[in-house]
């Protein structure tokens, strides 16, 4: 890949398949090849900037790099503010770089690029409140925005991550949070939507808040409209804030005032039950909203896309990622305010969606590196060279390198050893392979950093002169020592010595490790045939991936059959039918019905198994599985639901309503009830999908007719993203909404005429009851039993039986199984434009695996010795579940056992190694004898021979 | 629409008695036109009025030829045109222009670029003099844009109407060089005679134009619901007919199958294709002409989850990233909800 920072998109012509960009790169001033980011340029600039990855909340200088682990790692100068290109005069960092990388005479540059598809992901702007008076936010120095109050909070910010407020730098007692700021209103700024993301962002800080305070007089109070938390494990984390004791508080403060003594805020705000209150606060923190990108404008324009009525990019329900332009995507918060689990995951939706459009063109551009032919070492004794880094000056300040690299040419098996100002610059990899030559090395030592940042650059060098990539061992003399040893340079020094002795004593026993190839079998499996299936399986086959699709019922399309439309009024019912022709007449595609999963076995690449279908077995073999399982509407318990017919589920009220039209019309009253079975003890969570729905009932009834008495009985209006414009259309066409507390639930009576139901009015303050003729009860999504699902292929589910991701914002469609991926119900429940592209990225993210002929997995796993005796201590210890027991005969007959490992499945954690008692298993590259080496070479015990 | 209504309101000064909407009409269903430009206020300005209106009632014009007095409004019908994507066979422009060496009433026939500095203008983009419209329609799609001008004996400087004498008796030869121009229609010409008329279509845009799903036309396509012909480049062909049938039986509404056939003629349904650059008329199939590489714009997690996808699918990436380094607002965050897993 190409990576172009600090440059912007300036024109686009051309079609899908066929862009021409152009691309202006402003100059950086610093050569990116030159700098290895020793910093000295900063320390020596004398100009002082506002830094704006801490909001401005500390200083940074005029060159810079945006934060300590910034890819590139390369510093660069910040043309508006270096002293020397606003006024000619300083050069200071020229003065002092040890590289020469400093370049003044650097100039914008224009590139022209042909792409086939572009994916724009510019993210989004927090809103800022500096406009709007009474928010009081750049005028008392105590109000602060919630991103600068994450700056404040991180250990890699303005305060290392002791929390301290801006007027005083004193640790605040008392925290107020007040949210929708810049969301949710349309009063003062257009923001009609929510902006998805601060509740949770603010009970996280809350909770983060408390962890980096002790002592008394601590609190967190959240002053919110409503908590929406319609998230996987979002209810449990907002449960857990509460049991916590952070404060929530339904009130929106309408006063904003500096502290009594000129620090702090003092917020006034009235309670629901009328009263009026005024609490002083040491800091508030101003729960910010997403916005589309301050250049999103231009975007639109350069990119000839179209943008929505909020100024995100538009897109269609069942396209999510497909901007107005054909070939040209959207993705991220550009498309609509959202986390970062969708983001992720609809990032990869992009990516399936561009490589569907470019599939002729794959592999037309990248090509992979060819090597020499390995060297067989394995008859050679060791052959060490060692290369010792001064890192400029960042090694060579503290420790005396001279030193080390004289002490390293006394080692046992050391031939070559060398001192380097960068040991990892590309003139010295030339210098490894040329000294490999002439010396015959073998092994080589590196003490500089990291191995997990360079490690991989030299694995390089080795492979180009025809060494194994294994045989290399860093010492880290940087980070875990010239860093941490400042001033004690002589000691340091020993360290260094100590380190150099112990990489060689490895080094020397170290083998070649081959890796491990493991034949890909490019053919899919997706279990459920609903939407989420349907639709991974198209994206599948349409990249020319074979797909055997199983369904458990006698037809395709699921829950989709029992929905009418989608949040923004687009049919369901054409789209699903649509889906099912495409799925069942395309090529690629198996379509099993009535079919049920019998086995699994295998790992990542090579997966079998037994489908039953209509009282036959199959064997299906394939390399990678999409799960989409669903999930189901659940059945009521309570309000009278199954004693009166006027009690409905919402999927019952739409199949009634599309038949009873007249009756429907003729309704004078509805009543809706929400979280009925969400958000309780027994399901924890919420069933996120509910509130639309009923909003978008609403909508239809009164649209019907508008003389209808609608009462909305809620405990928070959860419509998140720009599903809040149907909140604010069924409010103004009239309908009434009633808050209730899950300690005190709505009652219902059915009678002859009708349904009476009980409700207590928080606002008037006294018990309510309502006329329904209909009764619509939102019921929650429970998922179905995956248990037997789950056991087969040892995925995790959690407590309420979702299926679990591999990680929730950075794996959010794979499986913590290699090879499985996750879409749909099945995983938490969700809207089914949110399904389709949870759909499309985890098939994308199969086809990344699929689309190779062969994997090659790292050589570092475990084996099993001949000292296995099968005591299986370390079956239980393996957390991926990589070794099995098995039995076998030994010479003289007798029947025995021992343990098998997977390497498909092994990730060279070592916890069994470090179980067993008798040296039967052991990891490649940290072998006892290797690591004993090392232990012995770090206590100077003499080497036993 | 707004310019062309502007227009309208223009033409009814000038020529009252004539259906200017229709009129306008026509110049996207014929595929040759006859523009005469130039404002009979000023003497012999009016040339190009007196032309199409000699053309229109004395000669006998082959019927895929419209005739239209565009007045001084040729730089917006231009635009429109460029706009619309629906591009003729033939413009041909008539104008009164002052050339060297040349008695008044003369004609000539000149090259784009011998409009005068004066007159190109009226063929340039508004506020945009150096873009000339006729020659992006000449370079950047195949029209065959001829210029006739006459030689004016005056164009006063105040309302004067009325040709002078030579250019009056130039009204007829030019007519006679116009008919001379106009080439004989080849067969299956784009947007020749009404009937069997063939579309060209991208799916993904009829089905915007019908309001349904693309992948809905599609299963239309594939099942053979409706008869089309996959062609060059990821489209379809269609005959007119075929699309109106099929929309009759499918229920489609009738505005709705109406526009589609209006904008689909050989030129792409792609909105934002106008001014494009010539590659974009290089009808080459797609999996010769696109290419095996993707950018990205942003580098925050959604751009780099997107960037390495592909990568390690074998698409090259380019990254843009406005700043000096990759990792967008997450890198800014100090943990994530609900793990708080760092976010780093």
């Amino acid at each position: 890949m190409n990576l172009l920072t600090l440059s912007e998109v300036v024109g686009v012509s051309g079609r899908e398949g066929n862009f021409t960009v152009t691309v202006k790169q402003h100059p950086r001033y610093i050569d990116m090849d030159k700098c290895i980011a020793c910093g000295l340029c900063a320390e020596k600039c004398p100009k002082k900037v506002e830094d704006e990855f801490n909001m401005g909340l500390n200083k940074r200088k005029a060159v810079y790099i945006k934060y300590g682990q910034s890819v590139p790692l390369k510093y660069a100068i910040d043309p508006a503010h270096c002293i020397y290109l606003t006024r000619g005069k300083c050069r200071a960092c020229e003065k002092f770089c040890p590289t020469g990388a400093i370049n003044f005479d650097d100039k914008e540059k224009i590139v022209t690029l042909q792409v086939g598809a572009v994916i724009l992901a510019p993210g989004y702007k927090p809103f800022d409140p500096s406009p709007y008076d009474f928010y009081g936010y750049k005028k008392i120095g105590d109000v602060v925005t919630s991103l600068e109050y994450e700056r404040l909070l991180s250990a890699s910010g303005p305060c290392m991550g002791h929390l301290k407020r801006p007027s005083d730098n004193r640790e605040p007692r008392r925290i107020a949070w007040i949210q929708c700021v810049g969301s949710r209103s349309t009063n003062r700024c257009t923001n009609a939507y929510c902006s998805s993301v601060c509740c949770m962002y603010a009970i996280k800080q809350a909770l983060v808040t408390a962890e980096h305070l002790t002592g008394d007089g601590l609190q967190q109070s959240i002053f919110y409209m409503d908590i929406r938390s319609p998230g996987k494990e979002f209810e449990r984390f907002y449960e857990d804030a509460r049991a916590k004791g952070v404060n929530f508080v339904r009130a929106r403060p309408h006063s904003i005032d500096p502290g009594p003594d000129g620090h702090g805020v003092r917020l006034r705000y009235t309670t629901e039950a009328g009263e009026t209150l005024v609490e002083d606060f040491d800091m508030t923190v101003l729960s910010v909203g997403l916005e589309a990108p301050a250049d999103a404008r231009q975007i639109a324009d350069t990119f000839g896309i179209t943008l929505d009525e909020f100024g995100f990019a538009r897109t269609e329900a069942f396209a999510p990622v497909s901007s107005t332009r054909p070939g040209v995507f959207v993705t991220g918060a550009f498309q609509g305010p959202k986390a970062i689990p969708r983001s992720v995951a609809e990032a990869s939706t992009a990516a399936a969606e561009a490589a569907h459009l470019l599939i002729d063109a794959r592999g037309t551009l990248t090509h992979e590196k060819t090597y020499p032919a390995e060297r067989d070492v394995s008859g050679e004794a060791a052959r060490i060279g060692v290369f010792v880094c001064s890192c400029g000056i960042n090694i060579a300040g503290v420790v005396d390198v001279k030193a080390v690299a004289a002490y390293a040419a006394t080692l046992p098996n050391v031939v070559f050893v060398d001192n380097n100002l960068f040991t990892c610059s590309a003139d010295t990899q030339v210098l490894i392979a040329k000294k490999i030559a002439e010396h015959g090395l073998n092994r080589i030592v590196v003490a500089a950093c990291t191995p997990r940042t360079h490690e991989p650059l030299f694995q390089e060098t080795l492979k180009e002169t025809g060494l194994n990539a294994y045989l290399i061992e860093m010492a880290n003399i940087r980070n875990q020592n010239a860093w941490v040893h400042q001033k004690m340079p002589e000691r340091a020094t020993e360290k260094a010595k100590d380190q150099v002795r112990m990489a060689v004593a490895k080094a020397s026993r170290m083998a070649p490790l081959d890796r491990l190839r493991v034949a890909v079998n490019q053919k899919a499996l997706v279990i459920g045939g609903g939407v989420a299936g349907m639709t991974a399986a198209l994206t599948l086959a349409d990249q020319k991936i074979p797909v055997v699709l199983l369904e458990s019922s006698g037809r395709l399309g699921g829950n989709a059959w029992r929905l009418t439309d989608t949040d923004t009024g687009v049919p369901i019912r054409p789209m699903l039918e649509d889906l099912i022709g495409q799925v069942e007449g395309h090529p690629e595609i198996r379509v099993m019905k009535n079919a049920r999963l019998k086995t699994a076995v295998g790992s990542v690449g090579n997966f079998v198994s037994q489908i039953e279908v209509d009282g036959q077995t199959l064997a299906v073999t394939y390399g990678a599985a999409v799960v989409a399982v669903g999930a189901r509407e659940a059945v009521p318990e309570e309000y009278s639901y199954g004693e009166s017919d006027r009690v409905m589920t919402h999927l019952e009220f739409d199949a009634f309503a599309d038949g009873h039209g007249v009756e429907i019309k003729q309704a004078s009253s509805v009543v809706f009830i929400q979280c009925v079975g969400s958000r309780e003890p027994k399901r924890p969570y919420c069933s996120r999908v509910c509130c639309t729905h009923t909003m978008k009932s609403a909508i239809r009834l009164k649209t019907l007719n508008p003389d209808v008495q609608i009462y909305v009985l809620y405990r928070d209006i959860r419509t998140y993203g720009k599903r809040e414009v149907l909140y604010q259309k069924a409010r103004e066409l009239g309908v009434i909404f009633i808050r209730y507390e899950v300690e005190s639930k709505p009652s219902v009576r059915p009678e002859a005429s009708g349904l009476t139901v009980s409700v207590f009015d928080p606002i008037l303050q006294r018990p309510l009851e309502l006329s329904a003729d209909y009764l619509v009860l939102a019921a929650a999504v429970e998922p179905n039993d995956d248990r037997q699902l789950v056991e087969l292929y040892k995925c995790g589910q959690n407590e309420d039986g979702f299926l679990n991701e591999a990680h929730p914002k950075l794996r959010p469609v794979d499986m913590s199984v290699d090879g499985l991926f996750v879409a749909g119900l099945c995983n938490y429940p969700k809207p089914v434009d949110e399904s389709i592209a949870q759909a499309k990225a985890a098939a994308a993210r199969a086809a990344v695996l699929l689309a190779r002929h062969e994997m090659h997995l790292d050589a570092i796993k475990s084996f099993v010795t001949a000292d296995c005796d099968g005591c299986a201590l370390c079956v239980d210890v393996c957390p991926y579940r990589a070794i099995s027991l098995e039995e076998f005969q030994d010479a003289d007959g007798h029947p025995r056992k021992r343990i098998k490992t997977d390497p498909a499945l092994c990730k060279g954690c070592g916890l069994c190694m470090a179980t067993c008692p008798k040296g039967g298993v052991l990891v490649h590259g940290f072998t006892l004898e290797q690591i004993g080496a090392q232990v012995e070479a770090a206590l100077k015990v003499p080497k036993v021979s | 629409m707004q310019i062309l209504h502007k227009i309208a309101q223009i033409f009814s000064i000038t020529t009252q008695d004539r259906g200017v909407r229709i009129m306008l009409k026509r110049i996207y269903e014929k595929p040759r036109l006859v523009f005469g430009c130039g404002n009979p206020l000023f003497g012999d300005d009016g040339f190009g009025a007196e032309v199409i209106r000699l053309l229109e009632t004395e000669y006998h014009l082959p019927n895929d030829v419209a005739c239209l007095d565009v007045g001084t409004a040729v730089r917006d019908i231009l635009f429109d045109m460029l706009l619309s994507g629906k591009y003729p066979r033939q413009i041909i422009i008539v104008d009164a222009m002052a050339f060297k060496e040349a008695a008044p009433g003369e004609i000539c026939e000149i090259g784009l670029d011998d409009i005068q500095p004066a007159k190109i203008v009226d063929y340039s983009l508004h506020q945009f003099p150096t873009t000339n419209m006729l020659k992006e329609l000449r370079q950047h799609t195949d029209i065959d844009v001829r210029i006739l001008v006459v030689n004016p004996a005056v164009i006063l400087p105040e309302v004067h109407p009325g040709l002078s004498e030579p250019v009056q008796a130039a009204v007829r030869p030019m007519c006679e060089r116009i008919l001379g121009l106009l080439a004989p229609v080849s067969q299956g010409s784009p947007g020749g005679d009404a009937g069997g008329r063939s579309l060209v279509f991208r799916v993904g845009a009829l089905a915007a134009h019908l309001g349904v799903h693309r992948n809905t036309v599609t299963n239309w396509i594939k099942t053979g619901k409706l008869n089309a012909r996959p062609t060059i480049g990821k489209k379809y062909l269609v005959e007119e007919t075929e699309l109106e049938r099929f929309a009759r039986d499918a229920g489609i509404e009738q505005a709705a199958w109406r526009t589609a056939m209006d904008a689909g003629t050989r030129h792409s349904l792609v909105p934002g294709a106008f001014l494009s650059t010539p590659s974009d008329q290089k009808e080459v199939p797609m999996s010769q002409s696109s290419i095996g590489a993707v950018m990205v714009v942003g580098g925050g997690i959604a751009g780099i989850q997107a960037t390495l996808d592909l990568a390690e699918s074998g698409f090259f990436v380019h990254m843009v990233e406005k700043s000096a380094g990759i990792g967008g607002v997450m890198a800014q965050l100090d943990k994530t909800y609900p793990t708080n897993d760092c976010a780093m």
